[in-house]
């Protein structure tokens, strides 16, 4: 084939040329690539991070939600009567010791604290068993369920609560409403208590609260709680369900929601969000010294007065990223706001004794 | 037959070529590389915006939970009974003991300081070594504000409206280093404390 009979458009390109086409290729492909690895890099970088922000936005919603209610339905209940050894199984190592309460009894309140819980507290009757994880904060507050329409326990004719405070009798249409192991509050004039069904007879429409329940709540007998209470059954009282609302981090880093009171059950576990690193609680208080200062956030409820008065409490979430990112590193994220409990104003505006 | 097609095809001479099979020239696969950087640096382009979307949204939600603090303090303040409703202002009532909150915009600290209220000038005065304020060594502790926010809170009657008081709470964060943004909370609170507290 004779070159010069070469159409000029069929002439391929010479070595220079290629040498230079593949030369710009090579490079324009490097800086491609570059920016395509970066580029994924920073997408995954925020994918991540939205999502850790959308936990703690969900883990800040969540708990102000309780705060806010928390009291609700507590209004003119002066004392609410809780085994010691309950509040230290499941809400606190470190109970508000109340001096006009019995040894081994409890005056819980509103909001009960557990200020950076140490190593090793494991979660009462977690499934599967789970601990605390160490130097978060723990949280409970108690809030009426509005969803259970509250019983009226007349004290005469027939008293409802026996004399020993162990057994409960209500009427036929109520029976049915009640499960063996559900917790109830029951109060009087003279305060609350929480109880557990340990039986239910259909017949006779006893419901018994006797000593032994699996959560340790029931005390019967002469210092029982709800024989206190009830003063051996000749008080009127109001049986209704009240939640113990309590907040925790396990060590799988779950911030876990544990609801007592609520049907089938004595209480429900949930899982508000993973990935959660630290909850910490402030709690400002209404006391004023006699230097005229307020007092500063706490974070524990350390005595009666404080228990009172808590009006504020400032909640700070910290979270991480889900996973690794490819840096190597796991960035995490902190949030902090507040939130007035709307119902100690309430409970303090009745007590004014305690310094409001 | 298979054979003559193959021998056919062996013998093909390139003038036979159609010009449909003359390929890319150098030209046209540099420009088309070209196009495809452009193409890729709008696309790195969006995706470094989205991040820039994303830092903000992260921001604007801590800024609101700062905002919301505010104005749950607010209503703590009143329902207490902590200031009177005249006191939540930005000028100090006659004979008050509180000052006022002032105009500017403050740093958020994690303490309110002496008067157990944020947002007031005193929130950075630690009370020092002793654990009391109004003693020698109290000092103003620069490591209680939290880094990259300030918050500015607005106060104003509304005319007419003896009862009602408007709060305007600013948050200025900085989502992306240098640049700050604003974040406005209004909400209105009402002189209501009697029917929460009761004296």
């Amino acid at each position: 084939m004779n070159s010069t009979s070469k159409k000029k458009n069929e002439a391929g390109f010479s070595l220079i040329e290629m040498i230079i086409a593949l030369g710009v290729l090579v490079v324009l492909t490097a800086s491609i690539s570059t920016l395509l690895r970066d580029t994924m890099k920073v997408t995954t970088a925020t994918y991540e991070m939205t999502d850790a922000q959308e936990t703690l936005r969900i883990a800040q919603e969540y708990i102000n939600r309780d705060l806010m209610n928390a009291g609700d339905g507590l209004k003119s209940i002066s004392t609410i009567r809780v085994p010691k050894t309950f509040v230290q199984n499941y809400l606190t190592l470190n109970p508000v010791t109340d001096t006009s309460m019995p040894n081994g009894t409890i005056n819980l309140g509103i909001i009960t604290s557990d200020n950076n819980t140490p190593a090793n507290t494991a979660v009462t009757d977690s499934d599967p068993a789970a601990t605390v994880r160490s130097g978060s904060d723990r949280q409970t507050v108690l809030e009426l369920d509005s969803a259970f329409t509250p019983i009226a326990l007349p004290a005469s004719p027939t008293a409802s609560i026996n004399s020993t405070g162990s057994s409960i009798t209500v009427s036929a249409s109520d029976i049915s409403r009640f499960n063996v192991g559900e917790i109830y509050f029951v109060t009087s004039a003279l305060g609350g208590t929480f109880v557990a069904i340990t039986a239910k007879n259909n017949s006779t429409r006893v419901l018994t609260v006797a000593n032994g329940d699996d959560y340790g709540l029931n005390v019967t007998g002469t210092s029982g709680n709800l024989k206190i209470i009830s003063t051996g059954g000749t008080l009127p009282t109001s049986l209704m369900r009240m939640k113990m609302i309590h907040y925790y981090i396990t060590t799988d880093k779950l911030l876990m929601r544990r609801e007592f009171g609520v049907a089938n059950a004595g209480f429900r576990d949930s899982i508000i969000a993973e990935h959660v690193l630290n909850v910490q609680f402030n709690y400002s208080l209404n006391i004023v010294d006699d230097a005229g200062n307020v007092a500063q956030p706490t974070g524990t409820i350390a005595n009666t007065e404080q228990r009172l008065a808590v009006r504020q409490v400032e909640v700070t979430v910290t979270v991480e990223s889900p996973k690794t990112l490819a840096n190597g590193t796991q960035p995490t994220l902190s949030g902090t706001t507040s939130t007035s409990v709307r119902n100690m104003q309430f409970r303090q505006a009745l007590q004014p004794t305690s310094g409001g | 037959m298979a054979i003559s097609t193959l021998n056919k095809l062996v013998n093909r001479q390139p003038s036979a070529k159609r010009s449909g099979e003359a390929g890319f020239t150098l030209l046209e696969t540099v420009m088309a590389t070209l196009v495809l950087t452009v193409g890729l640096l709008g696309v790195a382009s969006a995706i470094g915006y989205a991040l820039l979307a994303s830092n903000r949204g992260r921001g604007i939600t801590n800024a609101k939970m700062l905002i919301v603090a505010v104005q749950e303090q607010m209503e703590t303040l009143r329902d207490t009974g902590q200031l009177t409703f005249a006191e939540i202002s930005n000028s100090h009532v006659n004979g008050s003991g509180f000052t006022y909150f002032p105009t500017e915009f403050m740093p958020v600290s994690q303490y309110p300081g002496p008067d157990g209220i944020y947002g007031t000038n005193d929130d950075l005065i630690s009370p020092g070594p002793d654990g009391f304020y109004f003693t020698g060594d109290d000092f103003t502790d620069v490591t209680r504000a939290r880094p990259g926010v300030t918050r500015q809170i607005l106060i104003s009657a509304i005319p007419n409206e003896p009862l009602l008081k408007k709060i305007t709470v600013t948050v200025r964060y900085a989502p992306n280093g240098g640049e700050t943004r604003d974040l406005v909370g209004i909400s209105y609170l009402n002189d209501d404390a009697h029917s929460n507290y009761i004296p």
